[in-house]
């Protein structure tokens, strides 16, 4: 059973604090992706995993083992960085074998493992050629194979996707879980990329500035966000979030964005239960917001379509309501015209209420 | 006659054809991708325009002047590189005002310039501020202002949105969209990334070793690819190809993929007309293809799922049918391991011969 | 017409560089020429000597025995042999050790960031001062510690000064190496010595090749210092060309001998090391 466990790590870092109370927990085999922006403390993370880097506080455990104190080398741990590891003056044959050479074993043995993993990754046609001659595909493969050629119980992974070309990150990923399964290996990696993280993640941590926001399988992320960044990074396109404030009229509950109003008189006593005051967030995701050339229900809500993307199988419409902006995902077949007016559609179930100050989830589903 | 106009390029580095015959338009107001993998020729076509290389053979007009002979200076472009080349010790203002400094443009005239183009790029609040402390999506806006400030006649982008984090590119995608739309001024911008593409061209060209495959707009480059190439690269999750081959049994006529096959006794005789061999390979989109736990039409295939990548408001379900592997797009309560039935939608599916050409849509 | 201002513009480029190269090489030639010429023809203006000799070159390294007979002479020449084995062993030694000494701290400044911001830039200091301002008290105080004359003077003296351009240059080098080549092997068990030795100096070999290059050319043509520390025993090369100079007075062919012998050793240093400078600046980084 090889799982990781952190308990409240922290790190300073020349004064600014970039790691703090990081706690969680992977299970056996597990596909784990922390995902954050650039600068959430994600390289970071991974380098005090490895033992590369000291934490200032708190305790890493591998499989039961408290590692705190062990050798980056005594830890059974792999890691793949973001400039992969191949050194550009060795074959390839040579940049594999390195790893056993420092361990000391025999040419033999060495020869033996480094085809088997060139074999399994298919880079065997790439084993006495020269770095500089391998595709940024092949490159991570490489690099990949080294790691794997000790057989290390976990495996790190440090953007391992972001220097590729898009058509090419989008059959890595699949590879990259693939080999996973194959190798039964816990895995980790880290990314900036939200989809990624979502498409091949079995469970996904989204970091930001620091802190772990969440923990969770990737549709909980998105179908449940705990806090407003993860509801924001989560899905793409980005979730809607408008301002409003709670108010009372006429005996009835509403959150007014000042350009539209929704009516949550039932749902009064929980919003103030759980809010710190009446200043709260609304979001819901383009895939939710419907758009029509006629108002379809009296809660419909006018705007004027501003521009469109179009994306392939689907397009981007973006609306203005008065100064608030809505993002909705409308079929290929979306013709309004831009500077035409065009009514919205909330659906209740998929809006979610944000507390302003703290950015926690309040509600989720205002039915 | 067009804003620019390139015929025939051609570009040999030694022995190696980077560029082979290329030629395209356009229009002032019009902004042209040029889109491919690393090493398709993309950026050296850029830079051929730009002036920064020189043809081996060929000829771009830029405003119906021929400039092959002239230097970049004089050719009337603006170029944005991909990172974005600003001064970071200057301020925003001194940034844009650079070119015009250089060519002695007089006072009142420069800030007047600078002005209208801060405004245009939405950064008349950060005008004053140092480079340095700018965000991706400003910094980049500061370039292009350094570029349209001097009237270019032609604007060029290489790879404007590669360097940035996956969360921000989106943000910047819809304001580049926005900027180039109120600027008017025909652009060429180089990207690998098609999704970008479709976002930000008026007009797509496919480019692969050193040839143009197809130029179109999105919607038609995404609904009608010409080749193989064009069809795998839009498009994501990336199209199903399968190699078939056109079988007439009995009175059906049909293409049979070994672990499937599809009745097409409609169009045999355009696929017959069209083809060059019975070997043919026919592409289907994931979001194309639809899914049931139940056998609902008698036509539909029974496949597993293998591995479910799930995307949010939809998931990509890689199947496997047969010894066959097929990505659905959809949405489906379904897990590993269970086994689905998949339909074809005839209308969206698309026929290439093997050597790559398009028979039928 | 476009054509012929190519033309034109292509011929003037090629003019101006055959005038530089005929500026730069013309004394070279000269000298050469000079070497290989007798007595008799010092003076005449044609590049190949009508009777080629080789005496010039020998007679350096003999002492005494006047080319030209005594007419030219006005005091004892000596043998440069031994001048020549004193700068080969203070110059190669020196260089050693400033390469040696300055990859280490080089390494501890770029990936331990040794001494902070400033310390790094306190090293230029020994480079902003001109050499004449302590030389006199450099003289007292080897003299004092009975370093006059030996080479432990030079060599040390040649290493501290020269120190300053090995860490900085190594610097650069070192810093482009990623630190993460260097955590991949250390996470794979490799002794951090294993690490700099294995994967970091085999990556920055032209680096190291550059700057040993430099540094030697700086060592083996030292002339103040060497003048004002050695008495005797330890004479330097450029310090006996200069004593050589003012004893033969006009003696051209053996003094243009000396100029290119003194070239010597750096040119072959150069030329043997040629592969590493080239290796080492194409780094063959991927995209």
């Amino acid at each position: 059973m090889v799982k990781l466990k952190l308990i409240k790590v922290s790190k300073k870092i020349r004064k600014e604090q970039v790691l703090r109370g990081i706690t969680f927990e992977t299970g056996d085999k597990e596909l784990f992706v922390v995902a954050g922006p650039p600068g959430a403390g994600k390289t970071t993370l991974l380098k005090i995993i490895a033992g590369l880097v000291p934490l200032d506080e708190g305790e890493v455990y591998i499989g039961d083992e408290l590692v705190n104190y062990k050798l980056p080398a005594e830890r059974g741990i792999g890691m793949v960085f973001e400039t992969p590891a191949v050194y550009p003056n060795r074959t390839g044959f040579e940049n594999i074998a390195f790893p056993l050479k420092v361990k000391g074993l025999r040419d033999a043995e060495i020869k033996k493992r480094v085809y088997e993993v060139a074999e399994f990754l298919q880079v065997t046609h790439l084993l006495d050629r020269k770095p500089h001659t391998y595709s940024g595909g092949e490159l991570q493969r490489v690099a990949l194979a080294r790691v794997l050629v000790r057989s290390p119980s976990i495996l790190l992974l440090d953007e391992p996707l972001k220097n590729l070309d898009a058509k090419i990150r989008e059959r890595m990923r699949v590879e990259l879980k693939r080999l996973q399964r194959e190798f039964g290996i816990t895995m980790i990696f880290t990314t900036h990329d939200q989809l990624e993280a979502v498409a091949i993640g079995d469970r996904i941590a989204v970091m930001n500035k620091g802190v772990i926001e969440q923990v969770d399988m990737p549709e909980r992320t998105y179908n449940f966000p705990k806090t407003v960044f993860v509801g924001r990074f989560i899905g793409s396109p980005s979730m809607n979030l408008v301002d409003c404030t709670l108010r009372e009229t006429d005996g009835r509950w509403v959150l007014d964005t000042t350009e539209f109003s929704i009516d949550v008189t039932h749902l009064k006593d929980q919003i103030l239960a759980k809010s710190t005051g009446p200043e709260l967030i609304l979001g819901t995701r383009p895939p939710d917001v419907s758009v029509a050339e006629r108002p379809l229900s009296e809660q419909s809500i006018e705007a004027v379509l501003e521009l469109t993307e179009a994306l392939g199988s689907e397009k981007i419409a973006e609306l203005g309501v008065g100064r608030v902006i809505l993002t909705a995902l409308v079929p290929p077949t979306f013709d309004i015209g831009i500077g035409e007016k065009a009514y919205i559609e909330l659906k209740r179930e998929k809006l979610y209420l944000f507390d302003k100050k703290t950015e926690n989830l309040i509600i989720c589903g205002l039915t | 006659m067009a804003k620019l106009v390139v015929r025939n390029l051609r570009k040999l580095f030694g022995d190696f054809e980077a560029v082979k015959d290329v030629s395209f338009e356009v229009s002032e107001r019009e902004t042209l991708c040029l889109l491919g993998p690393s090493g398709c020729g993309k950026t050296t076509t850029l830079r051929m325009i730009a002036g920064l290389e020189t043809p081996t053979s060929g000829y771009i007009y830029i405003d119906e002047v021929l400039v092959n002979d002239v230097p970049p200076q004089k050719r009337g472009i603006g170029l944005v590189f991909q990172d974005y080349a600003i001064f970071p010790h200057m301020s925003v203002f001194d940034n844009l005002a650079f070119g015009l400094k250089v060519r002695r443009t007089p006072k009142h005239e420069l800030t007047a310039r600078v002005d209208e183009t801060a405004r245009l790029l939405g950064l008349s609040d950060v005008l004053h501020k140092s480079a340095k402390g700018l965000g991706l999506s400003e910094i980049q806006r500061v370039a292009i202002g350094r570029s349209i400030i001097l009237d270019p006649k032609i604007l060029l982008l290489d790879e404007p949105l590669s360097n940035v984090a996956a969360k921000v590119r989106e943000r910047m995608r819809g304001e580049l969209k926005r900027i180039q739309k109120e600027i008017g001024i025909a652009t060429v911008f180089v990207t690998h990334d098609q999704l970008e593409a479709m976002v930000l061209g008026d007009r797509i060209a496919v480019m692969k070793d050193g040839l143009i495959e197809q130029i179109a707009k999105p919607d038609e480059i995404y609904a009608h690819p010409h080749t193989l190439f064009v069809a795998d690269f839009i498009g994501s999750p990336s199209m199903n190809l399968i190699e078939c081959e056109l079988l007439e049994k009995e009175e059906r006529v049909f293409l049979d993929a070994k672990d499937f096959a599809i009745d097409v006794i409609k169009f045999a005789e355009t696929i017959k007309k069209k083809a060059t061999g019975p070997e043919l390979i026919m592409g289907i989109r994931p979001e194309d293809l639809s899914m049931s736990k139940k056998k609902i039409d008698p036509k539909a295939i029974r496949g597993e799922v293998q591995f479910i990548e799930s995307l949010g408001s939809s998931s990509i379900y890689h199947l496997r049918v047969g010894q066959r592997p097929l990505l659905v797009k959809g949405l489906l309560e379904v897990e590993t391991g269970d086994k689905v039935w998949v339909m074809f939608d005839l209308k969206k599916l698309h026929l290439f011969d093997k050597k790559t050409e398009v028979a039928i849509w | 017409m476009a054509r012929m201002e190519q033309m034109l513009k292509l011929v003037a480029r090629y003019a101006l560089l055959i005038v530089t190269i005929l500026w730069t090489l013309g004394p070279v030639i000269w000298m050469i020429s000079l070497s290989f010429k007798p007595p008799t023809e010092w003076y005449s203006p044609n590049i190949i000597p009508q009777r080629p000799i080789l005496d010039n070159y020998v007679s350096l390294f003999i002492s005494t025995v006047p080319i030209g007979g005594t007419y030219f002479m006005t005091s004892i020449a000596e043998a440069i042999t031994r001048p020549f084995i004193n700068s080969l062993i203070i110059a190669s030694l020196s260089t050693i050790f400033a390469v040696l000494i300055g990859f280490l701290a080089a390494y501890g400044v770029s990936r331990y960031r040794a001494g902070g911001t400033f310390t790094i830039f306190f090293t230029l200091l020994t480079r902003m001062i001109p050499g004449a301002t302590f030389v006199a008290p450099l003289m007292v105080y080897y003299a004092t510690l009975r370093l006059l004359d030996t080479y432990q003077a030079l060599i040390l003296l040649y290493t501290a000064v020269t120190l300053t351009y090995s860490i900085w240059i190594l610097k650069g080098f070192i810093d482009e190496v990623p630190a993460e080549w260097e955590e991949a092997a250390l996470l794979e068990g490799a002794h951090p010595w294993r690490v700099v030795t294995q994967v970091t100096i085999p990556l920055i070999k032209g680096g190291i090749a550059a700057s040993a290059l430099f540094i030697f050319i700086l060592n083996w043509t030292e002339f103040l210092f060497a003048l004002v520390i050695s008495v005797t025993q330890i004479v330097t090369l450029p310090v006996q060309i200069s004593m050589y100079a003012s004893a033969v007075g006009r003696m051209y062919g053996p003094q243009a001998a000396l100029g290119l012998i003194a070239t010597i050793p750096m040119v072959i240093i150069g030329y043997a090391i040629q592969k590493h400078l080239i290796t080492g600046f194409t780094f063959g980084r991927v995209r």
